[in-house]
């Protein structure tokens, strides 16, 4: 009669010790949702790549100058313009 | 020899004119009585030929301004395809028609006819007063199109680098309006210069001066355009210039901008 108690100890300690497989097997299953945490790594990729395109400033300093070289061209051709637009008059004495 | 031979070629027609009808009027006429008919005929005949040279000097005054307006027509690049070809062709067909005119004048027998042809010379071809202008106004109104889609195109780019820009919203509040009156003006401009080539090409010699207006009308449209570019090339300025001292940079000028 002395084992009863022991194999009732026993039996706690397996039912404990199922308990805790049980619990173990309830966080092992958690990592399903924790799929999506690794899923919105995307986005904050994407907020890294977000940074990058005013990040080039020597492309923009270069942007400025093309747009000085265009500037003059355009002035050019104004010029031009207004010379044609002046010669354009008919000569009425003629 | 070539030089005093037409000294004395000179000399001996001075002497001929000074001697009066001898050697110009038929023998017959001679050994008669003179009378009036004979120096009256040689007096047309030398002012017949006085028109003869002046309308030749109108019809060769013509043809150098074609040869140079053919120059200039080819040496265009901002102008379109079409248009060029139909500038030359005028051009072309003014030449060789006067070149025909002049020919036509130098055989006139009669001062009547040798001016009614001479006339031709301006009411068909209207040289100066049509297709000079013609020719002017098609060239810029092309070149306003090409500068036109330059200042888009650089509206664009000014706009992306405006959104890219990290400076303070307030320090760009005056570009983003020079943006906003960039777009308007050159919006204007595109629709000021809409088929201004194609109306002015459409006038021709016969219908001047009813179409002097039309003529007018189309230089104004070309002046409104031309206007609103100006402006436009100024709000380019000022947002470039915003743009520089986001990075530090001076803002010096291109180079002086076009006088308005």
């Amino acid at each position: 009669m002395s084992s009863e108690p022991f194999s009732r100890l026993a039996a706690i300690v397996v039912g404990s010790a199922a308990v805790f497989v049980i619990a173990a097997c309830g966080t092992t299953a958690t990592p399903a949702p924790a799929a999506p945490v690794t899923s919105t790594a995307a986005p904050a990729a994407a907020a890294t790549a977000t940074p990058a395109a005013p990040a080039p400033t020597n492309d923009t300093s270069a942007s400025i100058n093309q747009i000085d070289g265009q500037l003059s061209s355009i002035d050019k051709e104004l010029n031009q313009t207004d010379s044609g637009l002046n010669t354009s008059e008919g000569d009425p004495s003629q | 020899m070539s030089a005093p031979l037409f000294a004395r070629l000179a000399i001996a027609g001075a002497a001929a004119a000074t001697l009066g009808t001898v050697s110009v009027v038929p023998a017959g006429a001679t050994t008669a009585t003179p009378t009036p008919n004979p120096t009256r005929q040689q007096t047309q005949a030398a002012n017949l030929a006085t028109v003869k040279a002046k309308c030749d000097a109108q019809v060769q005054k013509r043809l150098t301004t074609l040869g140079d307006e053919g120059t200039t027509i080819n040496a265009a690049t901002d102008l379109s395809s079409g248009d060029k070809a139909q500038l030359l062709s005028t051009d072309t067909g003014d030449t060789s028609g006067l070149t025909t005119l002049d020919a036509t004048i130098q055989a006139d027998t009669t001062m009547v006819d040798a001016l009614k042809d001479c006339r031709n010379i301006v009411v068909d071809y209207r040289v100066y007063l049509l297709f000079g202008p013609q020719v002017h106004m098609t060239i810029a109104a092309d070149r306003l199109g090409s500068i036109n889609a330059k200042l888009q195109a650089l509206a664009a780019q000014l706009a992306q680098l405006l959104a890219q820009s990290k400076a303070p919203a307030a320090d760009l509040t005056a570009a983003q309006a020079a943006l906003t009156d960039l777009n308007a003006k050159v919006a204007a401009a595109e629709a000021a210069d809409a088929g201004q080539s194609a109306a002015v090409l459409a006038l021709t010699p016969q219908g001047y001066p009813g179409n002097v207006s039309a003529l007018h009308a189309v230089r104004q449209a070309l002046d409104t355009s031309r206007g609103d570019l100006k402006g436009a090339r100024a709000d380019v300025e000022i947002i470039r210039n915003a743009l520089r001292q986001d990075h530090g940079t001076s803002s010096s000028s291109p180079g002086p901008s076009p006088s308005v």
